[in-house]
């Protein structure tokens, strides 16, 4: 039984890749704990296994936890979970929590990437999503360290030594990997490869973002880890970048956020 | 205190249809069971659907899903089968004048895919004759022109052009090469009259160059003598004049349908139903007058319903304004599922809506209507139409459906986004809905029930 | 002032005989690297906003097809510099070929406005007479270059109205091919030269500014007829291209000169979200009999190893 002055509250964000947790005490405004592990077929195991061991590693059971928002690709899919609220919402809340001036968000994951108008409050304007092409995602990246036979760390720092980025024109990843190989076999430098993927997502990004997209901008999400990507998002909107504190995570906190304001009567 | 109704699975309307013929209800002679449409045409798709628990719903639904078979009889019967192409809504009138004539749009053709959840292989045969997913779903009228399996060929085929988008220029040329012959009309792209040059106010608040009106009007006059040939009689201008008023009665009978779904606190209708009634202005679904009745019956239905409070989607479910037609019916139910139910719609044929105008000569009338396409002019002053509407049925969100391949959608979504947020700080999400859209379920939940949590949470504003 | 047009169905004379110099869209416009929302043509898609990288000048589209009447849409709102030109689909009636005469006299007031001058009849038919001989200097030249000049002189021609008086003939060579399809650019032309390199010979270039878009002669102006009308008349009955309605006069046009040419192959040259084109490639297997190989307008500006690889194999199979 949930005690009733019990401000506990955990955000699950089960992604395509990953799924990530927060517990967050609404009575001390702070986050408590956060984990992530990947995800997989058996995502209702997976998510429990994920909340009880955080529970277990913060000295907390299910007991004490007031309300769980489940958000994400797969939020349908948390038993455990009292509501659902989708990933643009929650990314909203966690961001504005951690950044309150921020206006735009640039979300990019593994499989999806999002631009969201965040009004004066935290409160989402509007959005835009790629939901349908992996170009545009992290799946991109992935997909052209592995053909460059690096790690994501190091595909970021490569860009880094780039004279002159590649264009990389296909509108299809698919098509752009093929593209990747022909350069590749062309001499051109790995560096000007990497920094053209990047500038590739980047400017399908900031395409998607039209012209509603208004500074401060933040960049979430697990691609935001990647020092590269911030550099080119920073070239192609022509606009300072702030990436948030643990970007994997904002979308979980902000659950976590939202599952206190449920708690509290109101969203 | 209002009432949700449930809407229904096929196996739960196999039960209520038992229920409805035990209280004694009369259907007309093309009525009967919803599931008979699977197992008879294997329009498999009815299984994933949800339905309104209505009469007028059932009678709807069977009116729609035998059209082929009312084709065929009709033809068998001595009528001439017109296959009328893109203007959706303005050569109908026309045909429809003249005694022993029937029009209906091949286009249609572009939800068989769905119905029969892709079984049909339509698609797969548009693809061999060399228009494959690139060009938009309408390519599965090529494969039913193909196969003759689903309507019967037309004895005449119309198809205009000029300001019409690309995707669906190119299947209907196609159609030609493969020995279909067509009588084209021209459209042209409907502008503003220049200063010093004579205007014409058409329907809907838009305005052309008289001389525009003109091109058209001669242009329907080449498709009114042709349908003439065709009916064996003239169509005349006692006849057209005619014509005109009974496609008036259809479209003023819709509007009050509209009005009494969109405008009502909860919504009465679902969205699904509402989209297979307003499709049915532009041809009548093949029958003038069994489309009036069907009309009559769902707008009886739905004051009822408003006057008793009871709804599909209640009062708390966000205003929705919907633009474009869904590939996917399944799309449609989808909407209601995350909290959102219709407010109003732009579905590309507005022009089919509004009422034709009886005080001037039936041509002129006609070609002002056609005119005023949505799709002849520019996307700015079909955002502004849709603005228009927003603000009227207080317009909470608005969703865009992209049809997937179709040329107008990538250039003109941004621009209505862009526009409608502008003007009305509406949230806009597009939604791309291919003919089959299972897979995409998940992505396309998120995206409407995001737009509905901004809804909800400007409320509280 | 440089006024562009986009089509070759918008007479160049018309906007020369105001007082300005016609310049034709695909030598000035860029390379279609431009990530752009699915679904938009590569070629379209830099209209919006051409006259940012081009101010002082204007810019003429055309309803040819949806794309470019949806980039008017966008461009029309930025500028007053834009025309979009009602080009008909059909072809058939008086009241079309009305139509695209109304067109060019709008036209004509929108130079005016520009700052051009009405003509009077005589100076347009000095225009119009020059344009044609200009035209049949070109006509006497193309077949005597090899295709890649072929297609330099035709783009010079669409883009400044220049053509050289003489060139030294060159011998055209490999298995012969019809490269059709919509505009390329100046930038796209290394195509021909590739081809050349694996053994085929572009012998009818029909894409856009191709020789399909060179008119044929003009007929002698009758007594009272004006000018403006033989110009128009002349254009709009020799237009060929994909977007009429029907476009049987392409598979004339095309039918002609496929067989005149003993062409073996056909080369489909389509930009990405191009409908109208992309279309065409089972129609004209079917009516011409001939393989037909579609190349997307990547592939035109880029011809890397793989498509160099595609693009001899097709001439490999034709010898």
């Amino acid at each position: 039984m949930v005690q009733k002055n019990n401000m506990i509250c955990a955000g699950i964000d089960a992604g395509s890749r990953t799924i990530k947790i927060v517990l967050f005490d609404h009575a001390q405004s702070k986050v408590m704990a956060s984990a992530i592990t990947d995800q997989g077929v058996d995502q209702p195991r997976l998510a429990g296994e994920l909340y009880d061991r955080t529970l277990r590693e913060t000295g907390l059971d299910r007991t004490r936890v007031r309300r769980v928002v489940a958000t994400g690709y797969g939020r349908n899919r948390v038993p455990f979970a009292h509501t659902t609220i989708t990933e643009i919402t929650c990314h909203a809340c966690g961001v504005h929590h951690v950044m309150p001036d921020v206006r735009t968000i640039i979300e990019i994951g593994g499989q999806d990437s999002k631009v969201i108008l965040i009004e004066n409050g935290g409160r989402v304007r509007d959005f835009a999503m790629n939901d349908r092409c992996a170009a545009g995602t992290g799946r991109f990246l992935e997909i052209v360290a592995t053909r460059m036979g690096v790690d994501l760390p190091r595909l970021s720092e490569l860009s880094r030594d780039s004279r002159q980025p590649a264009i990389i024109s296909g509108t299809c990843v698919v098509f752009a990997e093929t593209e990747i190989v022909g350069l590749l076999a062309e001499g051109i430098p790995p560096a000007d490869i990497a920094a053209g993927v990047q500038n590739a997502i980047a400017t399908r990004v900031a395409t998607m973002a039209g012209r509603t997209l208004a500074p401060p901008v933040c960049f979430t999400g697990g691609v935001a880890l990647q020092v590269g990507m911030i550099r080119a998002l920073e070239n192609t909107l022509a606009l300072p970048v702030r990436v948030a504190p643990e970007p994997q995570f904002t979308g979980a906190l902000g659950a976590a956020l939202l599952a206190g304001r449920e708690v509290a009567g109101f969203r | 205190m209002s009432a949700v109704l449930r809407q229904l699975t096929l196996e739960e309307w196999d039960s209520h249809y038992a229920e409805l013929a035990r209280q004694g209800l009369r259907e007309p002679a093309y009525g009967g069971p919803l599931r008979r449409h699977v197992e008879q045409e294997h329009d498999l798709r009815l299984s994933q659907l949800r339905f309104d628990p209505s009469p007028a719903a059932l009678r709807l639904w069977n009116f729609l899903l035998t059209e082929n078979h009312r084709l065929r009889i009709a033809r068998f019967h001595g009528d001439k089968l017109v296959g009328a192409m893109k203007d959706l809504g303005t050569v109908p009138v026309l045909a429809y004048a003249l005694p022993g004539v029937r029009a209906f749009y091949p286009d249609g053709a572009w939800w068989t895919p769905c119905l029969m959840e892709c079984s049909d292989r339509l698609l797969q045969q548009a693809e061999t004759l060399g228009i494959d997913a690139s060009f938009c779903p309408v390519r599965a009228m090529l494969g039913a022109f193909e196969n003759e399996q689903h309507f019967p060929l037309p004895d005449l085929l119309v198809c205009s052009a000029g300001a019409v988008c690309d995707d669906f220029s190119a299947i209907a040329q196609r159609l030609e090469h493969r020995g279909h012959p067509v009588l084209w009309w021209e459209i042209p792209r409907r502008r503003l009259p220049e200063p010093g040059e004579a205007s014409c106010a058409l329907p809907g608040g838009l305005f052309a160059p008289q001389a525009q009106v003109d091109c058209v009007r001669e242009e329907l006059e080449r498709i009114a003598v042709a349908l003439g040939v065709l009916a064996g009689c003239e169509l005349d201008l006692p006849r057209l004049q005619n014509g005109i008023r009974e496609a008036n009665r259809v479209r003023a009978q819709l509007g009050e349908l509209r009005h009494a779904v969109y405008a009502a606190p909860g919504s009465p209708l679902p969205a699904l139903e509402m989209l297979i009634a307003e499709m049915l202005a532009i041809h009548f679904c093949s029958d003038r007058e069994e489309c009036l009745e069907i009309l009559a019956d769902l707008t009886t239905e739905a004051r009822h319903r408003a006057q008793t409070r009871q709804f599909i989607a209640g009062e708390n479910a966000a205003r929705v304004f919907w633009i474009n037609p869904v590939a996917d019916l399944r799309a449609m139910n989808l909407l209601e599922a995350c909290g959102g139910r219709l407010c109003g719609t732009d579905f590309m044929f507005t022009h089919a809506l509004d009422l034709i105008p009886e005080d001037l000569p039936g041509l002129d009338a006609l070609a002002r209507i056609a005119l005023a396409d949505p799709m002849a002019g520019s996307a700015l002053d079909r955002a502004r139409r849709i603005v228009l509407e927003c603000r009227k049925s207080r317009a909470e969100a608005v969703v865009v459906s992209r049809i997937p391949g179709a040329s107008h959608c990538p250039w003109e979504t941004p621009l209505i986004q862009d526009f409608v947020r502008e003007q009305m700080g509406l949230p806009v999400v597009e939604v791309e809905i291919p003919p089959v859209c299972d897979a995409l379920i998940p992505a396309l939940r998120t995206r409407l029930q995001a737009v509905m949590e901004i809804a909800w949470s400007r409320r509280t504003i | 002032m440089k006024i562009f047009y986009s089509s070759p169905w918008v007479p160049a004379e018309w906007i020369k005989a105001h007082g300005f110099e016609p310049h034709g869209i695909w030598s000035a416009a860029a390379d279609p690297t431009i990530t752009k929302p699915e679904g938009v043509c590569a070629f379209a898609q830099q209209f919006p906003a051409f006259l940012k990288t081009f101010p002082h000048t204007a810019l003429i589209l055309t309803t040819a097809c949806d794309q470019m009447r949806r980039a008017a849409d966008i461009a029309d709102r930025s500028q007053a510099r834009v025309f979009l030109f009602n080009l008909p689909a059909t072809w058939q009636t008086p009241s079309v070929q009305q139509l695209y005469l109304s067109e060019i006299e709008r036209l004509g007031r929108f130079l005016v406005k520009l700052g051009g001058r009405a003509p009077p009849p005589e100076e347009l038919e000095t225009v119009m007479l020059e344009w044609d001989r200009r035209r049949q200097t070109l006509r006497d030249l193309l077949p005597r270059v090899r295709p890649r000049q072929a297609a330099e002189l035709l783009m010079k021609f669409f883009d400044d109205g220049t053509v050289p008086a003489l060139l030294p003939p060159t011998p055209s060579r490999g298995v012969p091919l019809a490269l059709i399809g919509g505009p390329i650019l100046q930038s796209q032309l290394d195509l021909l030269d590739r081809l050349e390199s694996v053994g085929g010979g572009v012998v009818l270039n029909a894409t856009e500014p191709g020789e399909r878009c060179l008119l044929p002669p003009l007929p002698p102006r009758l007594p009272g007829q004006r000018p403006i009308v033989v110009l128009a008349n002349h254009y709009f009955a020799h237009s060929i291209d994909v977007f009429h309605r029907p476009n049987s006069r392409l598979y004339n046009w095309l039918a002609t000169r496929l067989d005149e040419r003993h062409v073996r192959g056909i080369i489909l040259s389509a930009h990405v979200g191009c409908d109208l084109w992309r279309a065409e490639a089972a129609s004209l297997r079917e009516a011409f009999g001939l393989p037909v190989l579609l190349l997307d307008e990547h592939e035109i500006r880029n011809v890397g190893p793989r498509d160099l690889t595609r693009l001899g194999a097709f001439v490999e199979s034709l010898r």
